[in-house]
């Protein structure tokens, strides 16, 4: 029981024996000046195509969804959309009316200039 | 330069003319815009608003048809403002009631439009930012715009007629009439939330062809408005110098 303990303890101990010098450790495969090269080379070049081929895939998903849900909801909203362009008509042809309302009071005024240059031009004679 | 005669049958035929191009052009333009146009999805906005069985993509999709009367509108206060600049500079070229009248009615036109822009913005503004209104520099300038048209014919209200009253509306037209370039301009002050441009919006042909039609249909109604306006207005004076002779 005791060797078992011993034993048991040295296993736990083990990391005290470890080498850890770093002199010992394997080299790296790149140099830190190099991993930040990589690193920038990375981002630059491969994180845009990999995240634009991503963002296409998912909107071509979304799209896709959403167009499918949209022309089940049209149907629902059609009415709205009939108000909205009754309601648009309705204002330009006020303004319409707008127009031909002016037209018409210009008119009649025309009207009243062209009687009055009449009794003036008349008021000599008499 | 000849100036059309406000007494004419020919005035009141061109008045009625531009009216119905304008209405039939106007209407054209809202059947395409509502009933021919398809639901705008723009590249990109699909991450945000992504499909939500809870969210209705109505308000998120279909608020965008607003922009065939908003963009219309907006191009009617720069034509506005063209005619305010040639109504003063000819007025104080020449001195003819013609050019004031051509300034204030302009002016009048302006503010209907500004006002047309402004609403239609801030409608669409509580769609696609969750807001009716933020101080931004288009947003803000077209503001100034608006109260600039509403200034001048304030001011001439309240001005006795005459030569004074026909110098202060000229030179407050030729001053006034810029701030539709600096509206135009506003866009790339800083980042607003005004887009730069709405070739974004452009992602069928059907939504360019809507926008051409609902353009050349609106902006000949409010031509129209401003000849008839105009017209009225010589028309009256015409009437007040025969009534005073």
């Amino acid at each position: 029981m005791r060797a078992l303990t011993i034993i048991l303890m040295l296993m736990l101990a083990a990391p005290l024996f470890a080498d850890t010098r770093g002199a010992n450790l394997p080299p790296p495969p790149v140099t830190p000046e190099q991993r930040d090269a990589l690193m920038v080379e990375f981002r630059e070049k491969e994180t845009p195509a990999i995240r634009s081929a991503v963002e296409a895939e998912l909107e071509a998903r979304y799209r896709k969804e959403l167009e499918t849900r949209l022309a089940q909801e049209r149907d629902t909203y059609a009415s709205s959309i009939n108000n909205l362009w009754m309601s648009n008509a309705a204002v330009w042809a006020v303004l319409a009316l707008f127009i031909v309302l002016q037209a018409l009071s210009a008119r009649k005024r025309m009207a009243e200039i062209a009687r009055l240059k009449a009794m003036r031009e008349e008021k000599p004679r008499q | 330069m000849p100036q059309p005669n406000p007494t004419s049958n020919r005035s009141f035929i061109i008045a009625l003319a531009l009216a119905v191009v304008g209405l039939i052009g106007a209407q054209i333009g809202m059947y395409l815009a509502y009933r021919y146009a398809p639901t705008q999805i723009s590249t990109g906005s699909l991450f945000v608003v992504a499909p939500d069985p809870g969210v209705s993509s109505f308000n998120l999709y279909e608020s965008y048809r607003i922009f065939f009367t908003h963009l219309p509108s907006a191009y009617t206060t720069a034509v506005c403002c063209g005619l305010m600049l040639l109504g003063g500079v000819m007025w104080l070229l020449m001195r003819k009631p013609f050019w004031d009248h051509l300034t204030v009615a302009a002016a009048e036109v302006g503010l209907v439009a500004g006002a047309l822009t402004l609403l239609t913005g801030a409608i669409w503004a509580k769609y696609s930012w969750g807001t009716y209104w933020n101080w931004e520099p288009r947003l803000t300038t077209m503001l100034v715009l608006w109260l600039a048209f509403a200034a001048l014919i304030a001011l001439r209200a309240a001005l006795p007629p005459g030569q004074k009253r026909g110098i202060l509306t000229a030179v407050y037209g030729i001053l006034a009439s810029p701030l539709y370039p600096l509206v135009h301009w506003a866009v790339e002050i800083g980042s607003g939330s005004h887009p730069k441009s709405f070739s974004y919006l452009l992602t069928a042909p059907e939504i360019t062809v809507t926008k051409n039609v609902a353009t050349w249909g609106i902006i000949p109604l409010f031509v129209a408005i401003v000849f008839v306006r105009l017209m009225w207005r010589n028309v009256n004076h015409a009437l007040e110098v025969e009534r005073a002779a």
